[in-house]
């Protein structure tokens, strides 16, 4: 846990969930859960298991089990996985990537 | 107001523009332009760019989106395209591949 009152500058690694409630710059690198609680302010390129929002995240984020966004959520960046919600009442710009294709429309008969 | 509905038998290759509320349950290749709401249905496959108020997509669509207010993507929904609007909402379950542009300030 990152509580309100703490900064971090510079690289976070490690093998267990974390709670952000304070500010993050740099990056963050788990294999569990990142959760970024409202009011806590994270500036950082994210790669985690499930990832979720309720404060800011700029950065882009590479969750390989989830992503959601809730109510209040402010974000910026890429988002890379293969689940995401966004709730209304969240912002977001950014790219979003999930792996999965619509196939080809059977093509209509040509016009003229 | 009446509400233009695109049965799940029909395939309409060219551009639909009104002021009407869009059923799709069909095909829709080119584009969708209304001032009122689109919803493609968990049937539909829409390969169209579409400007509307409000957009609600359960089937398939491969386009970009410019709505004046809401785009919903329901859990079925699948959806390969930029989005621009000021509210967007993504299900669980959805599926999307794209951009999302809800005019947040960098």
């Amino acid at each position: 846990m990152i509580a309100a009152g703490t900064s971090v500058r510079g690289q976070v690694t490690g093998a267990e969930d974390l709670t952000v409630e304070g500010r993050v710059e740099g990056s963050v690198r788990l294999s569990g859960n990142l959760s970024i609680a409202k009011g806590a302010e994270v500036k950082a390129e994210v790669e985690v298991k499930a990832l979720d929002i309720s404060g800011s995240l700029a950065g882009n984020s590479v969750a390989t089990e989830s992503v959601a966004l809730s109510s209040g959520a402010v974000v910026t960046g890429d988002i890379t996985t293969p689940r995401l919600v966004i709730a209304d009442g969240a912002r977001y710009s950014g790219r979003v990537t999930m792996p999965f294709e619509i196939p080809a429309l059977g093509a209509p008969a040509p016009r003229r | 107001m009446a509400i233009t509905h695109i049965g799940s038998t029909l395939v309409i290759e060219g551009e639909i523009s009104g002021s009407d509320a869009v059923v799709v349950q069909g095909r829709v290749k080119g584009s969708i332009e209304t001032s009122q709401g689109v919803v493609i249905e968990n049937s539909a496959h829409v390969e169209a760019n579409l400007t509307l108020d409000t957009l609600e997509v359960a089937g398939d669509v491969k386009g970009n989106v410019t709505a004046a207010s809401r785009v919903e993507i329901k859990p079925e929904g699948k959806m390969v395209g930029d989005i621009k609007a000021p509210r967007i909402l993504i299900a669980d379950g959805a599926h999307f591949k794209g951009n999302i542009d809800m005019d947040v300030g960098r």
